[in-house]
């Protein structure tokens, strides 16, 4: 059990190098063998939402975790400035930590800002920079139950306030091999993020569209993963 | 009633001014500051003070060998103060019903830079070094989960500096949503090489004592340790009231000169709590002695109307980083719960700077006005928390 509740998904939107758009992603999910992630470094999305002048300080965890917050803001319809953001990642800024670890290996000067980009909560940072959010954001990591325990933060905090909607995005990259021996990989295989507005009870359905698909997080193990996670919805 | 407050059963305490409650309430009450350990700056060579925990640190459990790091060894040292608090909730609400939500922004790194510079020189990671289980975030919840037995959610929050005090904003609501009848709750941080020299890179770092709301003050001395908490839903002499949060929308690393984001974590905490500014006895301030972080609290204070005395702390523990909000929220309920309560003195060269609001600077053994203390934690990304704790049998 993650939680004794459910929560209803209003929208989702995820990403990752070989899955950009919706479709993609229906049809990953709808394959019950689907491919491994293709191993070809992939840049991250481009992101027109976002200022040049703060786009090029973007990180590439931030990048993925906005191309996703601003896709499934927009298929809801809602201001996603306005409502608490959960931020649920294993690993965090993994990729700038080991070029951090380098540099200092080399006796050479840390750069301040690869230094203040490797705390684990980078993409709330620039989510509240970019859209002017001054709310509430929280940041949870739990190894292979990270996922679940972002989804618990999600319901807790939508059944202890008053907001409507709050936004889990789980994200991660892959984790540089300086940290693993080959023969004991860390999941995940490829970067991804994946962004979800909950809400405690479903809004009144437009006539004539589908109802929000609820998740009951009493019937959820805590390891779920990504791909578990979106088959229920 | 506040929809986040929870009583505090018990706490335990591990950090420069102290390695338990007794030895840091002696420190508090006689403003005494760390005993710095000098480190080394890699590139400049400069020499810097830290404040590190002297105290001999457990070795683990054979079955938790795997957990091994400096993070685990004081968050094992501080479980053994809380260990009664801890059993006595397994046994009355059962082991699912007891959660772990703490913070950190450090974990086990300082395993990670040992492992990483051993892999430099021969190809290989140490045998013992553990990914998952030393580095990852996730690893203090999960190593105080295992090392308790407490079988309830177990996470850890890591929001940089900001990350204990949030983690006790959300085991307090876990114990509203009834998710848990018992949270351990609070924080741990390491001192390693990435956050001395990171610190260090951005200027942010004194190579002297540092000297909140000074006008002298050039910057912060970072230190270690952790508390950690067990609250429930029970009433009890200490409470956590609320709290509040907020981001400052304006820089990775720089706080809003405004303070707006701080005075609306602090309004928030207060609205969450159920209080006025005026209720307030006193402010714990995040009060880190750099000349940006001084200069934006001390000018949120004022625009939050509060005429209570404030303090920082920092002097006497250095900058726990992720456990600081957790350390100066022990520090609070230490100063306010002693038979004699007495406000955290603010240990600085007595050089208020001019250039700052007036503001009532606490001064040493000056008496609490009030049971109800608000503690403020801000950190990169512009993420700010403040707490607001109380003791309600003290008047």
């Amino acid at each position: 059990m993650i939680a004794p509740g459910s929560l209803v998904c209003a929208a989702w939107c995820a990403a990752a190098p070989d899955r950009l758009t919706h479709e993609d992603w229906r049809r990953f999910l709808a394959d019950p063998n689907p491919a491994a992630p293709s191993e070809t470094p992939t840049k991250p999305p481009v992101l027109s939402q976002v200022p040049p002048m703060l786009r090029r300080r973007l990180t590439p965890l931030s990048r993925w975790v906005l191309h996703t917050w601003y896709g499934a803001c927009e298929r809801a319809h809602i201001d996603g400035s306005e409502h608490p953001l959960i931020f649920a990642s294993r690993h965090g800024e993994i990729a700038i930590l080991a070029d951090l670890l380098d540099t200092m290996s080399q006796g050479a000067p840390l750069s301040p800002t690869d230094f203040c980009h490797s705390v684990h909560h980078t993409p709330t940072g620039y989510m509240s920079m970019a859209a002017h959010h001054r709310g509430i954001s929280r940041t949870v990591s739990a190894g292979p139950q990270t996922l679940a325990a972002g989804l618990l933060e999600t319901w807790t905090l939508l059944h202890t306030s008053d907001a409507p909607y709050a936004l889990l995005t789980a994200a991660d990259e892959v984790v540089p091999d300086v940290f693993t021996e080959a023969d004991a990989p860390v999941p995940p295989a490829a970067p991804y993020a994946a962004t979800f507005v909950f809400q405690r009870e479903p809004c009144d359905a437009t006539p004539g569209t589908p109802a929000a698909p609820r998740l009951d997080l009493s019937s959820l193990g805590r390891d779920i993963d990504l791909r578990a996670l979106l088959r229920e919805l | 009633m506040s929809t986040l407050r929870a009583g505090i059963a018990d706490f335990g305490i591990l950090c420069a001014a102290g390695d338990d409650r007794a030895a840091c309430l002696a420190s508090l009450q006689a403003g005494r500051r760390f005993a710095p350990t000098m480190c080394r700056a890699k590139t400049t060579g400069q020499m810097l003070p830290v404040a590190a925990v002297s105290t001999p640190l457990p070795t683990l459990p054979v079955a938790l060998a795997s957990f091994q790091c400096r993070n685990n060894a004081m968050a094992a040292h501080i479980l053994a103060q809380i260990q009664p608090a801890i059993d006595q909730c397994l046994a009355r609400f059962g082991p699912a019903r007891v959660a772990v939500v703490v913070g950190s922004s450090t974990s086990g790194l300082d395993e990670t830079e040992r492992a990483h510079r051993q892999r430099q020189q021969n190809g290989h990671l140490p045998p013992g070094y553990h990914f998952e289980h030393q580095h990852a975030m996730g690893s203090l919840a999960s190593f105080i989960a295992q090392a308790t037995g407490a079988l309830g959610p177990a996470y850890t929050h890591s929001t940089a500096c900001a990350s204990s005090a949030r983690a006790m904003l959300s085991a307090a609501a876990l114990l509203h949503a009834n998710v848990a009848d018992a949270v351990i709750t609070g924080g741990v941080d390491t001192l390693c090489d990435l956050t001395v020299n990171g610190f260090h890179a951005l200027g942010a770092l004194s190579d002297a004592p540092m000297n909140p709301l000074s006008a002298h003050r050039n910057g912060l001395n970072i230190g270690e340790g952790g508390a950690l908490f067990v609250l429930t839903r029970d009433e009890a002499p200490l409470v956590l009231l609320g709290g509040g949060e907020s981001m400052d929308a304006h820089h990775m690393s720089a706080p809003d000169p405004t303070g707006l984001g701080a005075r609306l974590a602090m309004e928030r905490a207060l609205q969450s709590a159920g209080l006025a500014a005026s209720d307030i006895a006193y402010i714990n301030l995040h009060g880190t002695a750099t000349p940006a972080n001084d200069a934006m609290e001390t000018l949120a204070v004022r625009d939050l109307q509060s005429a209570a005395p404030i303090s920082s702390t920092k002097p006497m523990t250095g900058h726990c980083l992720g456990a600081a909000g957790a350390v100066e929220a022990a520090l609070c309920c230490l100063a306010i719960a002693a038979p004699k309560p007495t406000m955290p003195p603010h240990i600085y060269d007595g050089a208020y700077d001019p250039a700052l609001p007036p503001l009532h600077v606490v001064s040493a053994g000056e008496r609490f006005s009030g049971c109800y203390i608000l503690s403020n934690s801000f950190a990169f990304g512009g993420s700010n928390c403040a707490l607001v704790l109380g003791s309600e049998v003290t008047s």
